[in-house]
């Protein structure tokens, strides 16, 4: 159980930056190409 | 004076005009900017070039940003060129990087996990316990520190190991006349990978005289490979470490220590 949540927990802080990186990045990618 | 007669748009009734026009479709379009631009940055991560991606962000949010207050007539063809310009230096400044990562097959050795603190510790101090002993005994050796990035060229050189770590097996390894010795020692998390394998050597002339073979290969990878590399002197038994193709000589436990906690301490959080 314990070993679960610390590989769950290092799966988001490993994939939390691009993700939310990426995410921003898309969304003015979009409204540039929109606008 | 204005031809069309149009009343430049403020930026909010741009954003205002973008969400009334929303279309299912639209979200399609999100959906595959999306999925490229997090594949592209979970590699760029992967391969330790974080910098790069908060460059390119920066640059996207910047470059967003005033396309969307300014009332230039096509935006978007302007981004692309930007965009297009941004990837053309890139690739022209990070040619050697590129094209490792293009055309060199990453290792398939599965990079091990460190579950538990101990083991980690425990791989430090037989690494500095073998490096001591080296030292103390003016045995030549080069260890790399390595993320799982290094060129298969290199691991083929040498022969695969994927054993435990321990500090009679790396003093076994760089013993003299001993058929590994003369190669460099792979670590790779808490395993050591491979051993006897052969670098590049640094071509820089400006290094010093007495940097025998030994650092040279030590700057030499770590100028083109995100590793960390140390090196003991055969001649004088000094421990060295080159990382970022940089080197420091005179290094002590603590340093080493220290190095070797960083090594360890981003392995977990990668």
């Amino acid at each position: 159980m314990n070993k679960d949540k610390s590989s769950f927990s290092k799966f988001i802080l490993n994939n939390i930056k691009p993700f939310l990186m990426a995410l921003v990045t898309t969304v003015i990618v979009f409204i540039v190409a929109k606008i | 004076m204005r031809l069309t007669g149009e009343i430049p748009m403020s930026a909010i009734d741009k954003l205002k005009n973008i969400v009334n026009n929303f279309q299912l479709i639209s979200l399609l379009e999100l959906l595959i900017i999306f999925a490229v631009l997090f594949i592209v940055y979970k590699i760029l991560f992967k391969n330790n070039a974080q910098k790069l991606v908060w460059i390119y962000f920066a640059f996207t949010l910047l470059t967003g940003v005033y396309f969307l207050f300014s009332n230039i007539k096509y935006p978007a063809l302007y981004m692309l060129v930007l965009q297009g310009l941004f990837i053309v230096i890139i690739l022209s400044l990070f040619a050697t990087e590129v094209k490792r990562d293009i055309w060199t097959k990453r290792a398939d050795h599965k990079h091990e996990s460190h579950g538990a603190k101990t083991d980690t510790n425990v791989c430090i101090e037989e690494i500095v316990r073998a490096v001591q002993n080296m030292s103390k005994n003016d045995v030549g050796a080069i260890i790399i520190l390595s993320n799982n990035n290094l060129p298969t060229a290199i691991l083929e050189s040498g022969v695969y190991l994927d054993s435990t770590i321990s500090a009679q097996l790396i003093e076994s390894i760089f013993f003299p006349k001993t058929a590994l010795h003369d190669g460099a020692l792979v670590i790779n998390g808490s395993k050591i990978q491979a051993a006897g394998c052969f670098l590049p050597l640094a071509q820089e002339v400006n290094l010093s005289k007495d940097l025998g073979s030994r650092h040279r290969a030590g700057i030499g990878l770590t100028e083109t490979v995100n590793v960390t590399a140390i090196i003991v002197s055969e001649e004088t038994g000094i421990i060295s470490i080159a990382k970022g193709g940089k080197i420091v000589r005179y290094v002590d436990t603590t340093v080493l220590r220290e190095t070797l906690k960083q090594y360890y301490w981003q392995d977990m959080i990668d």
